[in-house]
């Protein structure tokens, strides 16, 4: 063979292996298209594909004014993309704008934009305001992005923080309203179908799919933003003054259960949870059991009435204010020897009181107590919400019928004793309490209301009735007589609970409580008051029930029913030695003190007249009256830059 | 009758390149151009402040440099090259070490060398360089080339030599150069014996350099699917962001474009393959253009093949022609199969541009030059041409 053919078959050879080569390709190319198409086109889609989420506001909770207690608050996130065409050109003007918009030097956002991480992204400031990002969108610049965070923001301050509760990070609510109808206030949020790529990166693309939020609805309350203040006010001023530990009060209709205002002592800031104590973010008014004391005694009374066992002017004899059952000594505070049984109640007689139930079965007295409400929850539409304990009779020992009859052996939370009263003020009707009245979307149309509910009827008509002028005995004579209001009837009672303090009930350590309602014939309010651990008095006649009284005489104004039956002169029955004559606007301390006064529930003109009068010069924003200022109480009083908030 | 023969001996001498090799490299240019500018959007997004027209325009630039070469070339007879060829492959080798020593001092393997702010890579130039001188070598010790001292251990220290120093850093173009080199051999018929010796010594050689390097044992591990070395962190090479991670992607680009393609720029898998504009420049091909696209493209380069070997080598007027023919068109025709056997998953991952395809500028000026040497092969071409030798 010829070196040349030599040459050429050894060539052709290696063409050969050559060219199975592409067919190999061909093979391989074919397979993969033929058998694995489907599920690595879904690798593919599932990998370049992504949805981001866009938050959906979130709804408002109004008080039954309409005035926002809780809102959102748009701040924008300013970020450019430096690389779109157009934003090179307008860069030195847009961030010599942006430096005087923000109060930053233009040089630290040209820093920023130089130092960049990201090629196409670079986040320059976060918090704007809505002003800022409208000011920023009239400039028209390209590669500017603005994007919304939603914030949540109380526009009180801690007005009603225990009931609006508060939101956490992530926008979801985590105690109060914002909890229990977190669903209706979260909304929808939308998406949008991004692009990503391998390194994570998103970017909208032209064609996505965007589906747009729905922003949550609007919860109408039946707490009025004035009332709330001026109860917050007083039940602060109560608890500072009795020296208490906390204090809760609940302010209700009887008729319709809707609950007008609820405030605790201590509070907190909803907008900043964390610091508080678990303590001050606790609603004691329905996550708090305790042993009522005296002003239970509305069963026992209520129990014995109906059944027909006593009348209110039949006899009752307390004797030298002691007896004994089954061993135990009960006492009265003071021995009132023999009594009718209306001043059992107004004078808050234990051992009338126990003598009276012994003659009930235990049964019948068990079956009014539950009844009532007790040792149910109420049903209240706010989270958290405990049931309290009643003994069933086969638990019951010799002396416990005798303790129930004047509040111990038994736990109620506040909501529950103050239920029970509405029951007593609206004629035997156990309502449900609530505290949203309407569901409104974010166009202001009722999509739902809230319809007052009877849970049971628990007595009759006839008995309350009777049993109202007894509890207005309690005010105008008996142990309430620091309720009273000029020209208001109020009706209500007392309690004074021991409670256990290592192991012993002590009486250092008490709950002293006031539970009413006014006006006593056409009841508008029912309110009741607690105090925990009182140091300036134990009993509830000495620090709930002026607590009560000023809280009433400030809501009186408030309910056209109420002014119209208040009478013109004050009251007969007024005790001037006990009660406190001081109008409202007598509260504020005279001169001028060192710190400063609690000028909330005022109204904004006598606030800003006293401190005229004192050269500060407030600043003010709204109307009405004063439900949040700057400097708290308590603090030195500056003599410039007094921040009052009003509202009607 | 003298000066008429003398014209046309002119005339035979200057004769047209051959058309189909030239539309073919056109063709090849004119899809890497429309693929590469679509395929280096991610990087442009990845590289601050840079639009892809700027990589198109960079592209372009490198293409008309290499078709100029190439055109140039065509010009230069190819017996005037093969004079130059070991002084060439001398300074291409001492270009080699000068890159492994400069990059012994900053710090970091580095293939490129900076002449003048343009980087090259002198392992292109070698490759070219090799080809050339081997082929002479190999014509020059016709008469005795089944001799082992005489003809196989001068060519074996040239291709060692060459092949170890690219090979230190650029196993796959190592390789990929030895086979080019064994075919010529085997073509320029050389003992099967001793390229048999070659072959094991290039195995050799290959496992060494495995051995030393766990990441490329590790993806050697990951195509065949089994431990073979020890030391190599397969497990780690196989995850999300490993080899396994590049094959998966490509065969994704493939399924995505099925037989007729996603359409031009439209490629998903641009912004998941690492390199789409180089290594992964085929599999971006069929995902645009479908599996009918990537045939297309094959058909090119096997009709290049062809032309190169059956009609450029055969009619090639010397035994030198004939050789060089065959090596030109065997190392430029192999990457583009190789390439393609990447993508579509037959072959280990390793990061082989496609010739005229792909983006990257030394490669792109070598195949230039290699299809220029064939060009003007192909103008010494007669029918009698075959008679010469």
């Amino acid at each position: 063979m010829k070196p040349k053919d030599q040459i050429l078959a050894r060539m052709y050879v290696a063409l050969t292996l050559l060219g199975l080569a592409p067919l190999a390709i061909a093979v391989q190319m074919g397979q993969i298209v033929l058998t694995e198409t489907d599920t690595l086109r879904d690798q593919v889609r599932a990998q370049a594909r992504s949805s981001v989420t866009i938050p959906a506001m979130r709804g408002a909770i109004l008080d039954r004014n309409g005035r926002g207690l809780a809102t959102n608050t748009a701040r924008y996130d300013l970020s450019v993309d430096p690389t779109v065409e157009g934003f090179q050109k307008q860069a030195g003007t847009f961030f010599d704008k942006l430096g005087t918009l923000t109060g930053v030097s233009a040089s630290r956002y040209r820093r920023q934009v130089r130092n960049r991480h990201s090629p196409q992204y670079v986040k320059l400031r976060e918090e704007l305001t809505p002003g800022q990002h409208e000011t920023i969108q009239e400039w028209d610049v390209p590669g500017v992005i603005l994007t919304p965070e939603f914030g949540r923001r109380y526009n009180y301050g801690t007005t009603a923080a225990h009931v609006i509760g508060h939101v956490g990070d992530g926008g979801h609510g985590l105690a109060g309203l914002e909890l229990a109808y977190d669903d209706t206030l979260t909304g929808t949020p939308g998406r949008r179908i991004v692009r990503r790529d391998r390194s994570g990166r998103i970017e909208a693309y032209v064609g996505g799919t965007v589906v747009q939020p729905e922003r949550g609805d609007d919860l109408l309350l039946t707490l009025d933003l004035t009332r709330q203040a001026a109860l917050e006010n007083e039940l602060r001023r109560g608890v500072r003054e009795s020296g208490a530990e906390w204090g809760t009060a609940v302010a209700m209709d009887p008729s319709t259960g809707g609950i007008l205002a609820l405030a605790n002592v201590p509070t907190y800031d909803p907008s900043r949870p964390g610091r508080a104590s678990a303590a001050a973010r606790r609603n004691r008014a329905l996550t708090d059991r305790f042993e009522p004391g005296s002003t239970f005694k509305l069963v026992g009374a209520t129990a014995a009435i109906e059944q027909d066992l006593v009348s209110l002017d039949d006899s009752v004899e307390t004797g030298d204010g002691w007896a004994v059952f089954h061993g135990y000594t009960m006492k009265d505070v003071q021995a009132h020897g023999t009594i009718s049984f209306a001043d059992v109640i107004a004078k808050s007689s234990n051992v009338g009181m126990a003598k009276t139930v012994t003659k009930l079965d235990r049964g019948t007295f068990y079956q009014y107590a539950r009844n009532m409400g007790f040792s149910q929850p109420t049903w209240v539409d706010l989270p958290g919400e405990v049931g309290g304990v009643l003994k069933r009779t086969p638990q019951w020992s010799a002396t416990t019928q005798t303790s129930m009859a004047i509040g111990y052996e038994v736990s109620v939370t506040p909501l529950q004793l103050l239920t029970a009263y509405s029951a007593l003020a609206n004629g035997g009707l156990i309502k449900r309490p609530y505290v949203v009245a309407e569901r409104r979307d974010v166009t202001g149309k009722t999509l739902w209301k809230n319809e007052p509910e009877t849970i049971r009827r628990a007595f009759r008509q006839e008995t309350a009735d009777t049993l109202r002028s007894a509890f207005k005995r309690v005010v105008e004579r008996g142990t309430g007589t620091n309720a009273q209001v000029e020209g208001l009837r109020v009706a209500g009672k007392t309690g004074t609970a021991l409670q256990v303090a290592e192991g012993e009930y002590s009486a250092d350590e008490t709950r002293a409580s006031f539970v009413g309602f006014f006006p006593a014939d056409a009841p508008e309010v029912a309110l009741l008051v607690v105090l925990g651990s009182p140091t300036g008095g134990p009993h509830g006649g000495e620090v709930a029930a002026p607590v009560f009284r000023r809280v009433a005489r400030r809501w009186a104004g408030t309910f056209p029913t109420v002014v119209a039956r208040t009478t013109p002169e004050p009251s007969s029955v007024s005790a001037a030695s006990s009660v406190d004559a001081r109008s409202p606007t007598d509260t504020l301390p005279p001169g001028r003190p060192d710190v400063m006064p609690d000028l909330t529930g005022l109204s904004t003109r006598r606030a800003v007249t006293w401190l005229r009068e004192r050269d500060i010069e407030p600043q003010l924003q709204g109307m009405g009256t004063v439900v949040q200022q700057r400097p708290r109480p308590g603090a030195a009083l500056p003599t410039t830059r007094v921040l009052l908030t009003a509202a009607e | 009758m003298s000066v008429i023969q003398s014209l046309r001996h002119k005339v035979t001498d200057r004769a047209p390149a051959d058309k189909y090799v030239v539309w073919i490299v056109l063709a090849l240019s004119a899809v890497g151009v429309v693929a590469v500018y679509s395929a280096v959007t991610y990087l442009a997004e990845v590289r601050a402040g840079t639009e892809p027209v700027h990589f198109l325009l960079r592209h372009l630039v490198r293409v008309g440099i290499a078709l100029g070469a190439m055109g140039g070339v065509s010009l230069i007879d190819y017996r005037t090259l093969a004079r130059y060829s070991r002084v060439a492959l001398v300074g291409a080798l001492l270009l080699l070490v000068a890159v492994k020593v400069v990059g012994l001092f900053s710090g970091g393997a580095d293939r490129w060398l900076q002449i003048a702010g343009i980087g090259f890579q002198p392992s292109e130039l070698a490759r070219v360089a090799l080809i050339f001188y081997v082929a002479v070598l190999l014509v020059k010790k016709q008469d005795y080339v089944k001799s082992f001292s005489r003809t196989f251990l001068p060519v074996l220290v040239w291709v060692g030599l060459t092949v170890g120093l690219i090979g230190l850093d650029d196993l796959s173009t190592a390789l990929m150069l030895l086979l080019g080199v064994l075919l010529m051999s085997f073509v320029g018929r050389v003992s099967l014996l001793q390229i048999g010796g070659l072959v094991v010594l290039g195995g050799a050689l290959a496992f060494g350099v495995l051995s030393t390097s766990p990441d490329r044992a590790a993806r050697l591990e990951a195509y065949l699917g089994m431990n073979l070395f020890p030391n190599t962190d397969t497990e780690q090479v196989m995850s999300a962001r490993g080899e396994q991670y590049q094959s998966r992607q490509a065969r994704m680009a493939f399924a995505a474009g099925g037989l007729t393609g996603v359409g031009p720029g439209k490629s998903v898998q641009r912004d998941f393959l690492p390199e789409p504009y180089n290594d992964f420049i085929f599999a971006i091909i069929a995902e645009e253009y479908g599996i009918f696209g990537a045939l297309v493209l094959l058909a090119g380069f096997f009709v290049l093949l062809f032309r190169g070997c059956l009609r450029i080598a055969r009619d090639a007027p010397d035994p030198l022609g004939l050789l060089l023919a065959v090596g030109v068109t065997t190392l430029v025709v192999t990457y583009g199969f190789v390439h393609a056997g990447v993508a579509s998953g037959l072959l280990p991952v390793t990061g082989l541009p496609m010739p005229f395809v792909s983006y990257g500028g030394t490669s792109l000026l070598a195949n230039g030059i290699m299809i220029g040497v064939l060009l003007n092969i192909s103008r010494h071409a007669g029918p009698s041409s075959a008679e010469r030798i």
